[in-house]
């Protein structure tokens, strides 16, 4: 999968997470796998569908998740998992995907997004999908963001 | 207490709004729907002022519950501000061209949250306060203006029947109440009447009908021509308005007194007289200065003679439609002349008619009061 198909998901992530007051964010490791299988605390995961399909998978640590979800809500802090942190997550999936859409449709590329979905849970695998699938980490004040980025290419 | 209602289905996106707005304004109620059905449920269980509308939503979107709101005449007047991602920008546009009032993106900046947000609400609950006032005071003002209608419509008859006299009218004002009178009364056996258009129509022209009646009425026992009755109007219009635009009328008096017809023209249009046994349609021409304008005016007063079957057709200028020409009547007359045949039994036939004629030629539409006075002996 070429690089151009991975860098608007990076640019989103660092935008949105922007918004929020993250910044400093590095890139930490890029590995290519067969398929999507991820192995996290906490996964939201977008399908795509248009001119490019697949999904993208956003997957953290429970602590990053918590941490993210306070971000996304005021700084409200947040002691589990409940409800509304998950909605939390998964409209931050839905922004982060939604804002590379916009960076796609801006290169004559158009694509729709599905609604987000999360899986959380120690000990989880599981296999979102038979593409390659490029996972990008990256390291930012709040913890690591692992993206997986599996496009039928 | 105002409602704002918040439409998202991403529960987090409305627990964000509730908090900035509960944070930021008073006195308000926040209510949440997260989707477009349960909105329309709660806007109709709800007296709403604000809804925050989120674009994309699953089953029933944003722009629905929006064309939903804005063509519904009880809930058009709700202020709508909608919400978007950045990449929804093409709906949003969309949205304000069918009636929402502002919008915003998500995520919510430092900024929006601090200042934006807050203001664009508290300007739509503020847009959606005043357009109630409005719609409040046309109401009031709608009441008062049937009353005064009811007043001035229990003052004009349409029907009259004395000893050797038939009065037959019709008025109908431009704007449900409006400054054309006429008046029509029999004293000490003698029948007077007059008809009068007051300069403009509406509420300020109503009111001085109402006190040329009363001037009217009075003038007759005092005075004994239909000149001096004029002259008695004309003073006391002068005197009282000082002969501004208000009190600008032009007026016709007729007096019939067995078989005489006596009569005086103030401005108005020349009236039609139908003579029965000669079958002729002519025009009363006489003139005078419009009343109120000037100080000390005479007004000349003439007689003729009128038999059984004859009839006076009197109207305003509305009729003709032609504003500032005080006297033409030559369309009138061509029609009285036209329809001779409903001079001898069908006088109510003959307005019927007249109305919708003039009306016709003037596209369908009054622009100024019509009244139409017909007087026949009997």
């Amino acid at each position: 999968m070429n690089a151009k198909y991975v860098n608007p998901f990076l640019k989103a992530v660092e935008h949105v997470l922007g918004q929020f007051g993250i910044v400093d964010i590095t890139k930490k490791s890029l590995q290519t796998k067969e398929d999507m299988s991820i192995e996290s605390d906490v996964t939201a995961f977008v399908g795509v569908v248009g001119d490019i399909r697949g999904n993208v998978a956003y997957a953290f640590s429970e602590e990053t998740a918590k941490k993210l979800a306070s971000a996304m809500m005021m700084g409200m802090p947040v002691e589990a998992l409940n409800d509304m942190t998950r909605s939390a997550l998964a409209e931050l999936s839905n922004m982060f995907t939604g804002n590379a859409a916009a960076i796609f449709e801006s290169e004559k590329c158009h694509l729709d997004i599905t609604p987000p979905s999360l899986v959380v849970g120690e000990e989880v695998l599981f296999v979102l999908s038979f593409f390659q699938t490029l996972t990008v980490s990256i390291d930012t004040a709040i913890g690591t963001i692992d993206i997986h980025i599996g496009l039928e290419v | 207490m105002k409602n704002i209602l918040v439409v998202d289905d991403v529960m987090v996106n409305r627990m964000l709004v509730k908090k900035i707005l509960l944070n930021a304004l008073e006195d308000i109620n926040i209510l949440e729907a997260e989707d477009g059905f349960k909105a329309m449920k709660i806007i109709a269980q709800n007296d709403i002022s604000v809804v925050i509308l989120d674009v994309m939503m699953p089953d029933k979107d944003g722009i629905e519950v929006l064309e939903e709101i804005k063509t519904s005449p009880k809930y058009k007047n709700i202020s709508v501000i909608m919400c978007s991602a950045i990449h929804d920008i093409e709906k949003v546009k969309k949205a304000l061209s069918l009636g929402a009032m502002d919008y915003f993106t998500k995520p919510l900046t430092q900024e929006q949250i601090a200042i934006r947000l807050p203001l664009k609400v508290r300007n739509a609950l503020e847009s959606y306060q005043q357009k109630r006032e409005l719609i409040q005071f046309y109401e009031h003002i709608k009441e008062e203006m049937q009353l005064a209608e009811e007043l001035q419509k229990s003052m004009i008859a349409e029907y009259l029947n004395f000893e050797s006299i038939t009065m037959y009218g019709k008025y109908i004002p431009c704007e449900g109440i409006g400054g054309d009178f006429y008046i029509c009364k029999q004293l000490q056996g003698k029948v007077w009447f007059m008809i009068a258009d007051i300069v403009g129509h509406g509420i300020a022209a109503a009111m001085i009908s109402t006190m040329l009646n009363v001037i009217f009425s009075r003038s007759i026992q005092i005075h004994k021509t239909p000149g001096a009755v004029l002259e008695n109007i004309n003073d006391v219009l002068f005197e009282v308005f000082n002969g501004s635009r208000y009190g600008i009328i032009s007026a016709f008096v007729g007096c019939i007194n067995e078989d005489t017809l006596a009569y005086s023209n103030a401005g108005h249009p020349y009236p039609i007289l139908y003579r029965e046994t000669l079958e002729s349609v002519e025009e009363i021409s006489i003139n005078g200065f419009l009343l109120g304008m000037f100080e000390n005016i005479k007004y000349e007063t003439l007689n003729t003679r009128i038999g059984s079957g004859d009839t006076v057709v009197l109207y305003t200028d509305g009729i003709i439609g032609k504003e500032n020409e005080y006297v033409n009547c030559e369309s009138v007359h061509t029609f009285c002349i036209k329809h001779k045949q409903y001079f001898a039994d069908n006088i109510q036939a003959l307005i019927k008619e007249m109305i919708p004629f003039f009306q016709n030629q003037n596209g369908g539409k009054y622009i100024d009061d019509v009244a139409v006075m017909i007087i026949k002996k009997t």
